[in-house]
């Protein structure tokens, strides 16, 4: 049986504000009674709209934040409880957070990060060569960070976070400012590791293509809450994204047809013999357009 | 050993950065030097005129500002993460780099900052020391007991007052300026502080321990004014790692595009 690596129960999250000098205290209910596990080896996404409750969750499990309510362990630790611990067997990555020293280089940065997990300078040295490699940014490794593209520092960003071979990423935003070029290198690198080594992804984007790309299954958030856990193929299928069969009737309407719904491809048969369309046109339905009608509801 | 290996090395990486900066870096120290040595003329010209000043002479003076300065210079050499650069982290919810770092947070944000002028402050601090001519070689070692708790109380204070943010919203400003003012209470002779004022700057806010129990201990010694002079500090340093890690629970998020310095 496969091992439960993140457990969820009913976490909450509720920032409090207080409103002038003697005013009251506001509550905002960031996260609310959210539940879900994710087994070892598997590739997450999680996703919801801006404000949806995503980066809260993450922090969440990866010690930042303490919850209002609930629960979670990650790999066995409660993350607010045993945060050294737990941050010595994952790796976080934050798109818009850097922990690479601006006027120096990745190297001298990725020597400090190697020290906190405790690796020998030949072992840090020889993971630090292997991402570089093939990340293609060994020119870079030595040049002072403020010297470095935006796409350069991110791919130095995400060789921090892998240095100590976490056994559970957790990436917010990971491809945030990285080119076409970075962003095919960086997914196909996350599954060459998730299949080698096994490591367990959580992953939030707004990029749809990090997740038809890496991910099995979606965790969708809105307002705090769980609105979906479900594998990628079921989503698609379900929301039918995929090829949509378009007819313009010839007064102009434009009927669209799913090739998964079977009554609706009567219907078609229908307009067909009857031959009261003008065109007929095959559109594709993206898991963007899927996400976004999700969201809408 | 371990961590020691790794805030070496941060600490080190501090230096190097500050060090990025060659002609700031040597600048910050000797603009700190000589404010000092200003600092101390115009206190030496106030000693010319008034000799004692509540049965302190220029000497305990000297001895105390150079205790002072060199307690106070550990923190921007060692430690200058803590303060308002921390502060401003917890404000702007900028921790998160920090938090997932399997090392305790308030001294890796500490020890990741160097600023220069502390060796300006380390330097003078030695030699008033030095020259004070109240130090021997057989009461250094009670010399090096003051340090020790003066550097404890100054990290302390700097530790609680870091804090404030996890309680009081946007009081890094007010925070810097309260950590200065007691800096500066420190640099007057501890001789002025008597009664009430003295008891409470040698117990709930332990200025004292730097500014006046360590000249009266080089005078007269006592044991049990040591022991206390010591416990004191660790204990009031380990009350303001509480507070932190208290304060920690509270610590807000933020989503702020960030980098080290």
């Amino acid at each position: 049986m496969t091992e439960t690596v993140i457990i969820a129960e009913q976490l909450t999250k509720i920032f409090k504000r207080k409103q002038g000098f003697f005013g009251k205290v506001v509550k905002k209910k960031a996260v609310s009674d959210l539940s879900f596990e994710v087994k070892a080896g598997e590739i997450v996404a999680f996703i919801g709209p801006n404000g949806g409750g995503k980066s809260t969750t993450i922090k969440m499990l990866t010690s930042i934040l303490y919850p209002s309510s609930g629960n979670a362990s990650v790999l066995g630790f409660i993350p607010w409880k045993n945060r050294e611990k737990l941050v010595r067997q994952i790796g976080v990555i934050f798109g818009q957070k850097s922990q690479l020293y601006y006027h120096l280089s990745p190297m001298d940065s990725y020597c400090v990060s190697a020290a906190a997990y405790n690796l020998s300078s030949r072992e840090a040295k020889s993971r630090i060569h292997e991402l570089a490699e093939q990340f293609e940014i060994e020119d870079c490794l030595n040049l002072p960070v403020k010297n470095l593209s935006l796409g350069q520092r991110m791919r130095c960003e995400l060789i921090a976070s892998l240095l100590h071979r976490p056994s559970v990423l957790f990436l917010d935003e990971p491809t945030l400012g990285l080119d076409i070029e970075a962003k095919h290198l960086f997914r196909s690198f996350l599954l060459k590791q998730a299949q080698k080594e096994g490591t367990t992804v959580f992953l939030t984007s707004h990029d749809v293509g990090d997740i038809e790309s890496l991910c099995q299954r979606i965790l969708l958030i809105n307002h705090g809450k769980l609105l979906l856990d479900s594998p990628l193929q079921n989503l698609k299928e379900k929301y039918g994204a995929g090829q949509v069969l378009c007819v313009e009737k010839k007064s102009g309407k434009i009927e669209e047809i799913s090739l998964q719904n079977k009554e609706k491809i009567s219907e078609l048969q229908k307009i067909l013999s009857a031959q009261t369309f003008s065109n007929v046109f095959v559109r594709s339905i993206d898991l963007e357009t899927v996400i976004a009608s999700i969201y809408r509801k | 050993m371990d961590k020691i290996i790794y805030y070496q090395k941060l600490i080190k990486i501090g230096f190097k950065q500050a060090f990025a900066l060659k002609k700031v870096f040597i600048l910050r120290i000797l603009f700190m030097i000589l404010n000092n040595l200003m600092l101390l003329y115009a206190w030496y010209l106030m000693f010319l005129n008034f000799p004692i000043i509540h049965s302190w002479t220029f000497n305990d003076f000297m001895f105390m500002t150079g205790l002072v300065i060199l307690t106070f210079s550990i923190w921007p050499i060692f430690f200058r993460g803590i303060g308002i650069h921390l502060m401003r982290l917890i404000e702007n919810g900028e921790l998160d780099s920090f938090l997932v770092i399997p090392r305790h947070v308030l001294f890796n944000v500490g020890c990741s900052v160097c600023d220069p002028s502390g060796i300006g402050d380390f330097i003078t601090g030695v030699l008033l020391i030095f020259f004070s001519g109240l130090v021997s070689f057989s009461n250094l070692p009670l010399v090096l007991c003051f340090i020790f708790s003066g550097i404890c109380v100054f990290l302390a204070l700097n530790i609680l007052i870091s804090s404030l943010p996890f309680f009081i919203q946007n009081s890094s400003d007010v925070g810097e300026r309260i950590f200065f003012m007691f800096f500066n209470i420190a640099g007057y002779p501890g001789s002025i502080y008597t009664g009430y004022l003295k008891l409470f700057f040698c117990s709930l806010l332990p200025i004292g321990f730097i500014s006046i129990l360590p000249v009266e201990l080089v005078h007269t010694f006592s044991a049990v004014t040591l022991i206390y002079l010591i416990t004191a500090s660790i204990f009031f340093l380990s009350f303001s790692i509480f507070v932190f890690s208290y304060g920690l629970k509270k610590y807000e998020s933020g989503n702020r595009f960030n980098i080290h310095h």
